[in-house]
């Protein structure tokens, strides 16, 4: 976690995006405010995860059928490599961006967005308004426990929390897909608290 | 008893082992834990066979298999057998007396040429001496497995007074947890009850979950992820055909089917957050059942079909609510089912419809439990940290689930009230998980 925070820090040490300085103070207030709504509606309170993995690049390997009967491996996409020596404009190219924070953890239980992941996301929800023709999926997953059917609908709540942390940002809700796999696609595969922390999360896939 | 166990096991194991050579990804059984104490014994001979070599398959060792599975029987084994007689010959009942059996099942295979087999087998009462049962089929050799649990289901309902479950399928989810996501593969596989003569239904790259069989057991419904969002699909097992049954907006999941084969239950979010649906599958006419900003997912019908249970988090952690169900969809406000702890998710009804089945957090464990719906009796009846997908089978009897053992996703199976230790499906390799047991299957 402290990683990330880094991260965050010395881009803007690099002054990367400067204008972020003149902007997050303002979004963190309406990212706050966002939190309570969410208390108010009573969907604060979610209940226990799973696991199953996160797919980082889900996004790009969407044309995989699944077969009845007989078995296709086509269709399969290795992604794509970032070159990170030229990415020009686009700082959701730039490995030291703070946009480069693409998870946001979440504690047991629970569906409430943090002081790190509210900052990834002010970072992101800045980007987005300014390219308002931008789309995203938004993709929930949660720890292994409990039930595969619960998970896959707190996994969708935990999406959907960090959907109104955005469009309460300024983010056009066309832009955002939702989406939540559940428990379904675990990044650690250990039945251990450990791996559980890694797998409690909301990924944005651009 | 407990050698008996050991040594039909020791038996048992190696033919497994025989057989995975020729499967993709076959449910191995390894392991019934510990003995049976209050089991029945019972004498299974060896079928004799019509022809030189060996009998294209073993009946008597899948009778075996069978009803020591079951937890209510355990066979002798081969040396704690007296004689072998064949069908048509005499029997020494006095030697039979000296075992601790009280009923001898013999029989016999005979090739009758076109690539059939007459199968015939009696049980006798070895204090009596009088023939129990005696039956006689007919059938392809690809057919000699099922008769082999045909037979198990009538000597358990001849010594049980209940219907035996062992003429039945099972269906699940396999996984190569690879920890590269992209490297993982789902099967969505049909087999045996015990785990041979596997089936696959869908191979995909994307999770796939939630199998639910149709009331005459033709069909899957299902989850599946291939298109990088949960959709629900429908399957016929012969042909292979599948129909896209919801892929609205948001979350499609947990499809089950109602006992006239007419309705499925799910759970769709495209009102806005996961909510309980009951679509009419010839017209896909869709009635919403619940409304409220918790989540509500998980539903299963009672036997009846006049009512769904499901799981809902509306007072804050998830238990067990019920509400009536009618033509036009809910018939009353739901009624919460479950108080007892902070966790009570994924319950269906057991045959009668008398107690529930679910997954409770214990002790910070998540564990199987039932609740007897008149006294309100919750009862924890497995030991395990990580369960999950329990159901029951088709006679009530036992409770099939998913696990975890070692770091392995496996299945177990439990008497219903937890009496003795689970016995065990794994895969060799990978995990195995969300079981779903077969209605009775139609003769």
């Amino acid at each position: 976690m402290n990683t990330h925070i880094n991260t965050f820090l010395n881009s803007f040490l690099k002054d990367k995006l400067s204008i972020l300085l003149m902007v997050v103070p303002f979004v963190f207030l309406t990212a706050c405010s966002t939190t309570n709504t969410d208390t108010a509606e009573g969907t604060n309170n979610a209940s226990v995860e799973d696991r199953t993995g996160g797919d980082a690049n889900a996004s790009g390997d969407g044309s995989y059928e699944g077969q009845t009967g007989g078995y296709n491996e086509s269709g399969m996409n290795d992604g794509t490599a970032i070159n990170g020596q030229s990415y020009g404009d686009d700082p959701l190219s730039d490995p030291n961006s703070p946009l480069s924070v693409r998870t946001i953890y979440f504690e047991y239980d629970s569906i409430t967005i943090n002081s790190e992941g509210q900052l990834a996301l002010n970072a992101h929800a800045e980007y987005l308004s300014l390219n308002p023709t931008k789309t995203f999926i938004i993709e929930g997953h949660t720890d292994e426990r409990g039930t595969r059917e619960y998970n896959l609908s707190l996994g969708e709540r935990r999406a959907k929390a960090v959907a109104d942390f955005l469009t309460a940002s300024g983010v056009q809700s066309q832009q955002i897909e939702v989406r939540s796999f559940g428990e379904e696609n675990p990044v650690a595969l250990d039945h251990s608290e450990s791996a559980w922390q890694l797998n409690r999360r909301v990924e944005i896939l651009y | 008893m407990k050698l008996n166990v050991r040594s039909s096991l020791f038996f048992i194991l190696f033919s497994y082992f025989a057989f995975f050579t020729h499967q993709a990804v076959a449910l191995l059984e390894v392991d019934i834990t510990g003995g049976f104490q209050s089991a029945t014994p019972i004498a299974i001979v060896p079928f004799s066979w019509s022809q030189t070599g060996k009998a294209p398959v073993d009946i008597a060792s899948v009778i075996s298999s069978d009803l020591t599975r079951s937890g209510v029987f355990s066979p002798l084994s081969f040396n704690q057998l007296p004689e072998r007689p064949k069908i048509d010959g005499a029997i020494n009942f006095p030697r039979w007396k000296n075992t601790e059996a009280e009923n001898l099942v013999i029989g016999q295979v005979t090739a009758i040429g076109q690539g059939r087999y007459e199968v015939k087998f009696k049980m006798l009462d070895i204090f009596t001496g009088k023939n129990s049962l005696e039956y006689q089929y007919n059938v392809e050799a690809k057919n000699l497995r099922r008769v082999a649990h045909q037979i198990s289901d009538k000597i358990f309902q001849e010594l049980t007074h209940s219907r035996g479950a062992f003429d039945t399928l099972i269906a699940y989810v396999v996984v190569n947890n690879d920890v590269n996501v992209k490297k993982r593969v789902y099967t969505l596989a049909v087999a045996d009850s015990d785990g041979y003569a596997e089936q696959i239904i869908l191979k995909s790259r994307k999770p796939i979950m939630s199998p639910s069989w149709s009331p005459n057991g033709k069909r899957l419904a299902y989850v599946s992820f291939e298109k990088n969002r949960s959709v629900v699909y429908m399957q016929e097992l012969k042909s292979g055909k599948r129909k896209t049954i919801a892929q609205f907006k948001g979350i499609n999941s947990a499809p089950v089917w109602s006992h006239d084969g007419k309705r499925l239950a799910m759970t769709l979010s495209k009102d806005g957050n996961s909510e309980i649906y009951v679509m009419y599958t010839a017209s896909g006419v869709l009635q919403r059942i619940t409304n409220h900003y918790g989540i509500d997912t998980e539903p299963a019908w009672s036997p009846d079909g006049r009512s769904l249970i499901f799981t809902s988090d509306r007072a804050g952690k998830p238990q067990i609510y019920q509400v009536a169900i009618n033509q036009k969809g809910r018939a009353g406000a739901p009624k919460r089912l479950t108080y007892e702890g902070s966790y009570n998710a994924g319950a269906s009804f057991s045959p009668d419809g008398k107690s529930l089945v679910f997954i409770t957090r214990d002790k910070g464990s998540f564990r199987v439990a039932t609740l007897e719906l008149a006294t309100r009796y919750l009862q924890v009846i497995t030991h395990s940290k990580l369960d999950e997908s329990p159901s029951f089978s088709p006679n009530g009897k036992m409770i099939l689930y998913a696990t975890e053992l070692r770091g392995r996703g496996i299945l177990e199976a439990i008497a219903v009230d937890g009496s003795h230790s689970p016995q065990r499906l794994r895969v060799l390799s990978g995990d195995v998980r969300e079981p779903a047991w077969s209605p009775y299957r139609s003769r």
